[in-house]
C-alpha cells in the first residue's frame, strides 16, 4: 500500500520537474528563447527568417495615389490610396473617411468617405478610390481670396480607416494633393 | 454501486473517460480563444496546446509555454488512466491512494488555467489595454507606443470553448467520485462486519456441534 503511494507521488513530481528540466536543459544556452520564440524575435528584430518578418515590414498604411479628382461642375472629388495586402488571408477595408481642408489645416471643403469595402486578395496591391462632395460655396470664397490660381493644395483631417478590424485615426495628413480649379 | 457484484464507482469511471476525452479533444479545439482584428492576432489557449498566430503567418508557441502543456498533458493522461483503474478497484486497500492522486488534477488544471486568464487580463488592464474573458470590446493601443496624432485601436473577442466547459464537467465527475468514495467505504464496512457476524455465528454453531458430539463420544456412567 505505501509502495503504490510512493510510486504515485513519485510519478507526481516526475510529471512536473520533468518537463521542466527537459526545456530548461534545451534551451541552457539561450534562456531568453525559453519566452521569447524565434517568429517573435526576428519580427522585434526586423529579420526575415521566416515569413512573419517580411509581413510585419510590409504592413504599411494606405500611400495616395496622385493628385486627387476634382468635377468643379459637381463639386465630385475623389482621392485614390494605394494598399498592398502582406498578409497569407484576404483582408477587407470596410471604411476610409476623412475631411478635406484647404492649404495645411485651413477650412473645411467637405467629407470623403469609402462607397463600400473593400477586399483585397493575400499579396495583392489595390487602389482604394474615396469619393464625396465639396462645399462649392467653400471654394468660390478661397478663388475670390487668390484671384489666378489654379490649384488648391488639401489637407485630410480626421482620417480614419478600419483595416482588417483594426481602426486607425490620424489627425492631420498634410499635403495630400492640389485640387485643379478652373480658374 | 455494483455490476455483476462487482463494485465500481460510476463517478470515477464516467470522469476518467471524460478526462481522457477531453485530453484529445484540447489537441484541437482551444479551451479559450483571442481573435484581434481580422485574424491579425490569434491566441488559441489551452493547458494542453496553447498557440499564437501573428499577421496571418503560421502558428508559433513559446518553449516555456510548451513545457507547461506537456505537464499538463502527462497530469491529464495519468489523472484519467489511474481514475480508470481506481474505479472498477474503489474497495481495495490502495484505491483510496490511486483517488487521491487522480481526483485533484482536473480541477487544479482548470484552476490553474482560469486563474492564469484572469492575471492576464488584470495585467493587460493595468497596462491600459483592455482584454475580453468572454465577448468583444475594443483595444486600444496605448498612446506611448505610437506617433502623437495617431490612435490605433482594434476589435478584440474573447471566448471559451467547449472544451472548457468539458473540463470543468471532469472536474466536477472527479470531486463526485471522491464524495461517493465515502459511500463506498460504508458499504465495505457495513460488509466486512455482516461478514464478521456470519462468521462469528457460524463458528458458535460449530464449536456447539463439535461439544454435542464429544459429549455423544463420552462413555455412559
Amino acid at each position: 500500500m505505501d509502495k503504490v503511494r510512493i510510486a504515485l507521488t513519485i510519478l507526481s513530481i516526475a510529471i512536473v520537474v520533468g518537463p521542466l528540466i527537459g526545456i530548461a536543459f534545451v534551451y541552457r544556452d539561450n534562456l531568453l528563447g525559453l519566452v521569447v520564440p524565434p517568429q517573435v524575435k526576428s519580427l522585434i528584430n526586423g529579420g526575415d527568417s521566416n515569413g512573419l518578418t517580411s509581413v510585419g515590414s510590409q504592413f504599411q498604411m494606405p500611400t495616395l495615389v496622385g493628385d486627387p479628382q476634382y468635377n468643379a461642375q459637381t463639386g465630385a472629388v475623389a482621392v485614390s490610396f494605394n494598399f498592398t495586402n502582406p498578409l497569407s488571408n484576404s483582408v477587407s477595408i470596410d471604411n476610409l473617411s476623412a475631411e478635406v481642408q484647404s492649404g495645411n489645416g485651413g477650412a473645411s471643403l467637405g467629407d470623403i468617405s469609402l462607397g463600400q469595402p473593400v477586399q483585397i486578395a493575400s499579396g495583392e496591391t489595390s487602389t482604394i478610390t474615396v469619393s464625396g462632395l465639396l462645399n462649392q460655396a467653400a471654394i468660390s470664397q478661397f478663388e475670390a481670396q487668390n484671384p489666378g490660381v489654379n490649384s488648391l493644395n488639401i489637407s485630410l483631417a480626421n482620417l480614419n480607416a478600419n483595416v482588417a478590424g483594426v481602426t486607425v485615426h490620424m489627425d492631420q495628413l498634410n499635403n495630400a494633393g492640389q485640387l485643379q480649379l478652373p480658374g | 454501486m455494483s455490476m455483476m457484484g462487482r463494485i465500481i464507482n460510476w463517478f470515477g469511471l464516467s470522469a476518467g473517460i471524460i478526462t481522457l476525452i477531453v485530453l484529445v479533444i484540447s489537441f484541437y479545439v482551444p479551451w479559450w480563444q483571442l481573435t484581434i482584428g481580422q485574424n491579425l492576432i490569434k491566441v488559441n489557449a489551452s493547458p494542453v496546446n496553447t498557440n499564437f498566430g501573428l499577421l496571418g503567418g503560421a502558428q508559433f508557441t513559446i518553449p516555456l509555454i510548451w513545457a507547461l502543456n506537456l505537464i499538463s498533458i502527462l497530469s491529464f493522461t495519468a489523472c484519467g488512466l489511474v481514475m480508470l483503474i481506481y474505479s472498477v478497484n474503489p474497495t481495495k486497500d490502495y484505491s483510496k491512494h490511486l483517488l487521491g492522486f487522480s481526483y485533484k488534477k482536473p480541477l487544479y488544471v482548470v484552476i490553474s488555467f482560469a486563474g492564469c486568464l484572469i492575471a492576464i487580463v488584470v495585467i493587460a488592464g493595468i497596462l491600459g489595454m483592455s482584454i475580453p474573458l468572454m465577448g468583444s470590446t475594443t483595444l486600444n493601443i496605448p498612446t506611448q507606443l505610437i506617433s502623437s496624432g495617431l490612435s490605433i485601436s482594434a476589435l478584440v473577442s474573447g471566448s471559451f470553448q467547449l472544451p472548457f466547459y468539458f473540463a470543468i464537467v471532469a472536474a466536477g465527475l472527479c470531486i463526485a467520485a471522491r464524495l461517493y468514495h465515502k459511500n463506498l467505504a460504508k458499504v465495505q464496512k457495513k460488509g466486512q462486519k455482516q461478514h464478521h457476524y456470519r462468521l462469528s455465528i457460524w463458528q458458535l454453531s460449530h464449536q456447539l456441534k463439535r461439544f454435542s458430539f464429544s459429549r455423544q463420544m463420552l462413555p455412559n456412567r
